[in-house]
């Protein structure tokens, strides 16, 4: 959205303002936990929509990525004692290998559309039983677990804390980064590739190597996302960084809050988070069921109503001509 | 004239069909080429060998003296060799100036000079007006004068005009000939124009050629291709 | 690696794979017609295999024989979700159904758990659990029943399509819906038609699945995933194809569990599958 610059400078001010006052609020520990998380999937969902939304690749696999970030810092920490850094830097590079080796064979001979998506689909399973069966190393169904004072003694002074400031400052980079993308020639070239792959090659864009650049930034800071995760939660298990429903949430969380603009993952987490964590921690037993079954319904509802997400949406309400990530004419120039 | 492009013992078979047979045809620099023939002769597929969505299984394409028959769309378009789609094919999301973007990106990162270029396509093709809509709703006349801005965009030595004409009215056919005469005289283009309408073509090009079933059948002035019996009987014989 | 415990494994291979069929099937009639792929097949088998369950708490009819039954109410269920969830899928871009199913996959996987608890259900039945031998091979008499009916049901399907009238129009759908609706055939109810018929087929999956296996909430996206493999692998679209691929699929599985790990048998699997997509994007058999 291309508002003035002095009204987008105030509104980033603003929100700046209510970000730094959130941590010093009186609210309940689980609502700045909440808080958190909201962070967390507004970051993890604008790392998908890179390669998910501007370029149109679908991916229901992403779970992967998470995990091998989380894996990566939880397995070098304990066996062999090294930071998360480390550990984080570890996870970058091997996701960007998976996405290589992935994407060039997936990209180059064609694999599109709802194939991609299968194929993807079938590495987050295949991940999953790896990791599984590498109970030597990965700890197995049972996990790993990640000790803060184990980091570093100045992570106990709170870790809720710690892990908002980790985050906000993750969140930020990451839609900073999107937007910069998004009205890029970088971008340009994925929203042609998402527009029509053959009308784009015609104009010149190498296709092959836009998707695979897109495919490994976006693995990348998903592994990062991976890294947090590790350290926030201290626990890492298969169920909890691998498999399809991580996979789902980060993809319908993008898609439903807009998958082509740089915002609409963050609208996406701000508007789902509420469904998801009440799961996990307000209700129980077989009540856990009502918040998810209402999220399903909500998505039933967007892709009808909202095809381009709720941002899209209200876009087009505003009179930006609808779906465009990027809407330029000549009167601008 | 020099030589600018050279289609040389072309053949291509999709499974038992032979859509392009042992066939070789030139464009000269700034030449403005007629390629005629019925529904199926081939003329889509040839387009497509030249720049690059098909292979061949025999022959060779040369642009400027250089084998570029391997080279994938992507490198042909950065060499200067560019076309335009039969069934319009823009970015249909996007407006009509994003559109033209994508094509001025080809020759510069800066996005402040492919913003110059853009306007400057724009102009020429007379979409200044319509530059904010988004592709999706626009006419076939304004599509097909759309994909020629994004094509100029990309300030091409050779364009492929694929059935550029084709569900035109009369008068949107004069505009975009004449546009296209100018791109000859004042960007030095060299046009290969595929057409199945013939009379519209007759003022338009130096020179013609036609294919039927895969095979050229005929070369010339527009004029003598005309009185070409052969020719009459290939368009005649199927009506 | 004698012989004989060679055919072993190639007779456990069919025998899942013949399991994995019936919602291969029924993923791969959708897709064939409408182009649109189901992720949430599997949460259909998981709904009909409790519907199967229930019946058989309230009334004791057994799995098989209530097939139809739970048949009957899967179609009628799918008759309704067609036309609010599906039909308007196929004006929307592709990034749509995947909202939409897996929204439809929140949704049936909780409200199951909701209605019926997350606690694992399952019916025994005497002789399903006995096997059959022959020369020296050793069968699970259900699951060869299970086999023995998928490959039926799939028989009868194609038969439906390759010699009905109705048959007729739903592969003409499939293969030009703009050149059917000239010839005069309703595609919109051929539509609908074609997705209720591959959600009855989970009814049929659901029948011969609840004796061997239990039933619970979440149990449906692994089939789900399975059978988008065997489809892709028999390329999207083609009958015969998906037939065979879940046998290659179930063969594979059975080979490395039963020589390598079982752990891994489906990661191997999966594996290949990938590489086979490289190779050839469009299936062993083509679209």
């Amino acid at each position: 959205m291309m508002l003035k610059r002095g009204v987008r400078f105030l509104l980033l001010l603003s929100l700046l303002g209510i970000i730094s006052v959130i941590p010093l609020l009186p609210l309940p520990l689980y609502v700045f936990h909440v808080i958190i998380i909201l962070f967390f999937n507004a970051y993890l969902c604008t790392a998908w929509v890179i390669i998910g939304g501007f370029a149109k690749q679908v991916s229901l696999g992403h779970s992967t990525f998470v995990g091998i970030g989380a894996y990566s810092v939880g397995v070098l920490l304990h066996l062999f004692n090294l930071t998360p850094i480390i550990g984080g830097i570890v996870g970058v590079l091997m996701t960007v290998g998976v996405a290589f080796t992935l994407g060039y064979p997936c990209f180059r001979f064609g694999v599109r559309g709802p194939y991609f998506t299968f194929v993807t689909m079938a590495l987050a399973e295949v991940m999953y039983y790896v990791v599984v069966s590498l109970r030597g190393i990965t700890g197995g169904a049972l996990g790993i677990f990640i000790p803060w004072g184990a980091i570093s003694p100045l992570l106990l002074l709170n870790k809720k804390l710690v892990g908002y400031c980790i985050i906000v400052v993750m969140f930020f980079f990451a839609v900073f980064l999107a937007r910069k993308i998004q009205y890029s020639k970088f971008g340009y070239y994925l929203t042609a590739i998402r527009e029509d792959e053959d009308a784009a090659e015609a104009c010149g864009v190498d296709i092959l190597k836009y998707k695979l650049v897109a495919l490994s930034l976006s693995a990348a800071l998903t592994a990062l996302g991976g890294a947090f995760y590790a350290i926030y939660y201290s626990y890492i298990t298969p169920d909890g960084v691998l498999g399809l429903t991580l996979s789902f949430q980060m993809a319908t969380m993008s898609l439903a809050g807009g998958a082509k603009f740089w915002f609409g993952p963050a609208v996406g987490a701000l508007l789902i988070t509420p469904f998801t964590e009440t799961v996990r921690s307000m209700l129980g037993g077989r009540f856990v069921g009502v918040p998810m079954l209402l999220y399903g319904v909500l998505l039933l509802i967007v892709a009808r109503v909202a095809p381009d997400g709720v941002s899209g949406f209200i876009s087009s309400l505003l009179g930006r001509g609808g779906s465009a990530g990027n809407t330029e004419s000549y009167e601008r120039h | 004239m020099q030589e600018i492009l050279r289609v040389m013992n072309v053949t291509k078979n999709f499974g038992g069909l032979t859509a392009l047979d042992d066939v070789n045809i030139t464009l000269k620099d700034k030449e403005v080429l007629g390629l005629i023939g019925p529904n199926g002769a081939g003329k889509t597929t040839l387009i497509n060998v030249i720049v690059g969505f098909y292979r061949p299984e025999k022959g060779r394409v040369f642009f400027n003296g250089e084998d570029i028959t391997d080279s994938p769309p992507h490198i042909k378009a950065l060499k200067g060799v560019a076309r335009t789609f039969q069934l319009t094919k823009p970015f249909s999301n996007i407006s009509v100036f994003d559109n033209v973007m994508i094509g001025a990106l080809l020759r510069t990162d800066s996005l402040s000079a492919a913003r110059e270029k853009t306007m400057r396509a724009l102009e020429r093709t007379g979409l200044k007006e319509v530059s904010g809509v988004i592709s999706k709703g626009l006419p076939t006349g304004v599509k097909k004068r759309l994909e020629i801005a994004r094509v100029l965009a990309m300030e091409p030595k050779v364009l492929c005009l694929d059935e550029v004409l084709t569900g035109l009215t009369p008068v949107e056919m004069d505009e975009i000939l004449g546009l296209i005469r100018s791109l000859r005289e004042d960007e030095g283009l060299s046009i290969m124009i595929v057409e199945h309408v013939v009379k519209a073509l007759m003022k338009g090009v130096d020179r013609m050629v036609v294919l039927s079933s895969g095979k050229v059948i005929a070369e010339g002035s527009p004029e003598s291709v005309a009185k070409n019996p052969l020719v009459k009987e290939v368009y005649l014989g199927r009506g | 690696m004698d012989v004989a415990t060679i055919f072993q494994v190639i007779i456990n291979g069919i025998l899942i794979g013949g399991l994995y069929m019936t919602v291969s099937v029924g993923l791969n009639l959708v897709y064939g017609v409408m182009r649109i792929v189901n992720y949430s097949q599997g949460e259909l088998l998981m709904l009909g295999m409790y519907l199967s369950y229930w019946t058989f708490v309230f009334t004791g009819l057994n799995p098989y024989i209530s097939i139809p039954l739970v048949c009957a109410i899967l179609f009628a269920m799918s008759l309704v979700l067609h036309k609010y969830a599906v039909e308007p899928l196929l004006k929307l871009p592709y990034e749509c159904q995947v909202v939409t199913f897996v929204g439809l996959i929140y949704i049936f996987q909780n409200g199951a758990l909701l209605l019926w608890s997350p606690n694992y259900r399952s019916v025994i039945i005497d002789f399903v659990s006995k096997s059959i031998t022959i020369l020296s091979i050793n069968i699970p008499i259900g699951r060869l029943i299970a086999t023995s009916a998928s490959i039926t049901a799939a028989f009868v399907l194609y038969l439906i399509l390759k010699k009905t009238t109705i048959g007729l129009f739903i592969r003409a759908t499939s293969q030009d819906p703009t050149a059917a609706s000239m010839m005069g055939i309703d595609i919109k109810k051929i539509r609908l038609l074609t997705f209720a018929l591959s959600s009855a087929m989970m009814g049929i999956g659901a029948g011969i699945m609840l004796p061997l296996y239990y039933v619970f909430p979440f149990m449906g996206n692994f089939y789900t995933i399975i059978a988008l493999i065997v489809i892709t692998l028999g390329g999207l679209g083609n009958f015969i194809g998906t037939i065979l691929s879940s046998f290659v699929i179930g063969i594979t599985e059975a080979m490395v569990g039963t020589y390598i790990s079982p752990e891994i048998a489906l990661a191997v699997a999966f594996i290949v599958f990938i590489f086979i997509l490289f190779v050839r994007p469009s299936g062993i058999m083509g679209e």
